[in-house]
C-alpha cells in the first residue's frame, strides 16, 4: 500500500496525466488514419502501389522523387539520381536533387494534409509532440514550488525539443 | 525458426521481378538508360505493396512479445532486424525504430510515473543531456554513408550483446548521495512490493553519470535504437539508483530522448507512415501479449534467444556494411 511518502510529486502526476491522454489520442488517430490510408479512403500523394519502388532510396533521394511525383516525373527523377551517383554529383543539374527534395522536408506535410498518406503525420506529430506539452505543463508547478534548478531544466528542455521539432535543424545530404 | 524467417527476407525482397526504376522508366524513354542502373541497388519485391506492411506488422508483433520476455526495448530489436532483412532504406528503418521506441515509452510512462517507479527528478537532468545529444546523433546518422552506419550499427549491436551477457545488476545499491545530487534533490522513496517495504534511494557519481548520457544520446539518435540497454547500467550500476527505479526511469527517459531524435528524422523526411503505423501497432499488441505470456514463460531461455537474435542481426548489419553479406 502506498503511503504519503511514496506518492509521486504534483508535477509528476501532471506529467503522467497529460502523457496518458495524449498518448491515447495519438494512437487512436494514427490507427484510424492508417486504416483510411491503406483502404484508399482518400487520394494519396504517392500512389500506394508505387511506394515499394521508392522506400529503398536514401531519404534525400526519396524526397526528390516525391517532389517530382505529382508531375509524373518520378522516373526522370530516379534517372537523374542514378546519373548523379555515377558521375559523382558534379553536374549542375544534380543540385536540383537537394534543392527540390529539401522543399519536401520539414513541416511541408501540412500542405498535403488532405492526402491519405500525409494524414498519418497528424498522429505521428501528436506522439512526437506530446513530451513538449508535458514539460510545458509542469513549468507552473515548478515555478510555484520555487524549484529554480528544475524550472530552468524544464524550460531548457522545452526549448531543445521545440528546436528539434521546428525543422530548422537539417541532417543528411548527398 | 525466427532466424530462418529473417534469413528468408532478402530472398523475398529481391527475387526475380523487374527493378522499379526500370519499370517506371519504361514509360519515359529519356530516363530509361540511367534508371535501369537502379536495378542493382533497389531490387523490387515480387509481392504486392500490402504484403510488406502486413509482414512488418506480424514481425513487429513477434518482436513485441520477445522484447517483453527478453527484457529489452522494442527499438533495439527493430532496427537491426528490419534494417537487415526488409527492403526499406536504413534511413526509414531508423526513423521508424525511434517512433517504435518512443511509442513504447509513451505507453509505459504514465503508469511508471504515477506509481513513482520512474522518477521525474532523476529523469529531467539526464533527459536534457540525452535529448540534446540525440539531436546531434540523428543529424550525424542522416549525414553518414549507409555502409558506415551499417558497420557502426553492427558493432553497437554486438556491444549490446556483450553488455547483456556481462553486465551485472544491483537491486538495492546502497550509495551515499554526492553534492550535485543533493543540490538537485535527486532522491526518492518507492514502495517495493516484493519485500513489502518502502525503499529510500539516492544517487552518486552524478556528474560522470550525466556525462555518459552524452554518448548514449548520440548513439540513440544515430541508430534509432532507443537506449534502455545503456540507460539501465548507467543509472543502476554507475549512479546507484535501485534496479526498479533505473528500469522505470530509463523507459520513461526514452520518451524524451527519442522525441528529439524522432523530430529530426521526421523533419528530414525519414518517417514513412507505411512503416511506422504497422510497426507501432504490431509492437504494442505484441507487448500486451508478451506481458501475459511472461507469467508462464521461462525468461532466462527467452533472454538467450533474444541475445542470439541480436547477435545474428548485429553480424548481418556488420557484414552488410562491409559488403560481405549483401
Amino acid at each position: 500500500m502506498s503511503s504519503e511518502k511514496t506518492k509521486a510529486s504534483e508535477e509528476q502526476i501532471i506529467y503522467a496525466n497529460i502523457l496518458n491522454y495524449g498518448m491515447m489520442i495519438g494512437f487512436v488517430i494514427l490507427t484510424i488514419t492508417f486504416l483510411l490510408y491503406v483502404f484508399g479512403a482518400f487520394n494519396n500523394f504517392v500512389p500506394i502501389d508505387k511506394l515499394p519502388n521508392y522506400w529503398k532510396l536514401k531519404v534525400g533521394d526519396y524526397l526528390y522523387v516525391m517532389s517530382q511525383i505529382e508531375q509524373g516525373k518520378d522516373a526522370e527523377a530516379v534517372a537523374l539520381i542514378e546519373k548523379c551517383k555515377a558521375e559523382g554529383g558534379k553536374a549542375e543539374e544534380c543540385k536540383e536533387i537537394y534543392e527540390k527534395g529539401h522543399k519536401m522536408a520539414g513541416w511541408s506535410w501540412l500542405k498535403n494534409i488532405s492526402k491519405g498518406d500525409y494524414m498519418n503525420f497528424v498522429g505521428i506529430a501528436i506522439l512526437a509532440g506530446l513530451t513538449i506539452a508535458c514539460y510545458a505543463a509542469i513549468i507552473p508547478a515548478l515555478f510555484r514550488k520555487k524549484d529554480t534548478a528544475y524550472l530552468l531544466i524544464a524550460i531548457a528542455e522545452v526549448l531543445v525539443l521545440t528546436l528539434a521539432a521546428s525543422g530548422i535543424l537539417k541532417g543528411g545530404g548527398h | 525458426m525466427v532466424v530462418m524467417l529473417f534469413s528468408a527476407m532478402p530472398v523475398l525482397a529481391s527475387s526475380g521481378e523487374p527493378a522499379p526504376a526500370a519499370a517506371v522508366a519504361a514509360s519515359s524513354p529519356t530516363a530509361t538508360a540511367q534508371a535501369v542502373a537502379l536495378t542493382d541497388e533497389a531490387p523490387k519485391s515480387t509481392m504486392p505493396w500490402w504484403a510488406w506492411p502486413l509482414i512488418l506488422f506480424i514481425v513487429t508483433f513477434i518482436l513485441g512479445i520477445m522484447a517483453v520476455l527478453g527484457g529489452v526495448g522494442g527499438g533495439v530489436l527493430y532496427v537491426p532486424i528490419i534494417g537487415g532483412f526488409f527492403p526499406f532504406n536504413l534511413d526509414f528503418v531508423r526513423g521508424a525504430g525511434l517512433m517504435v521506441a518512443l511509442a513504447g515509452a509513451l505507453a509505459a510512462g504514465p503508469g511508471l510515473l504515477k506509481r513513482n517507479l520512474a522518477s521525474l527528478r532523476l529523469a529531467l537532468p539526464v533527459a536534457l543531456i540525452a535529448s540534446s545529444s540525440a539531436i546531434v546523433g540523428a543529424m550525424i546518422g542522416l549525414a553518414l554513408p549507409q555502409n558506415v552506419i551499417q558497420i557502426a550499427l553492427g558493432g553497437t549491436i554486438l556491444g549490446i550483446v556483450a553488455i547483456m551477457l556481462m553486465a551485472g545488476k544491483s537491486d538495492f545499491p546502497n550509495v551515499k548521495a554526492d553534492k550535485l545530487s543533493q543540490s538537485l534533490g535527486i532522491m526518492g522513496i518507492y514502495r517495493e512490493e516484493s519485500i513489502g517495504k518502502d525503499v529510500e534511494w539516492n544517487v552518486h557519481k552524478t556528474l560522470p553519470g550525466l556525462l555518459m548520457f552524452i554518448i548514449i544520446g548520440i548513439m540513440a539518435g544515430m541508430f534509432g535504437l532507443g537506449a534502455g540497454w545503456a540507460n539501465v547500467p548507467v543509472l543502476n550500476l554507475m549512479m546507484g539508483a535501485p534496479l526498479k527505479v533505473s528500469v522505470a526511469t530509463s523507459k520513461f527517459l526514452l520518451s524524451i530522448t527519442d522525441t528529439s531524435a524522432a523530430w529530426i528524422y521526421m523533419n528530414n523526411g525519414a518517417v514513412l507512415p507505411m512503416m511506422v503505423a504497422p510497426s507501432i501497432i504490431g509492437i504494442m499488441l505484441g507487448s500486451i501479449v508478451g506481458v501475459k505470456i511472461l507469467a508462464k514463460a521461462k525468461p532466462k531461455a527467452i533472454k538467450y534467444m533474444v541475445i542470439a537474435l541480436l547477435l545474428f542481426a548485429g553480424l548481418r548489419a556488420l557484414l552488410k556494411g562491409l559488403g560481405i553479406w549483401k
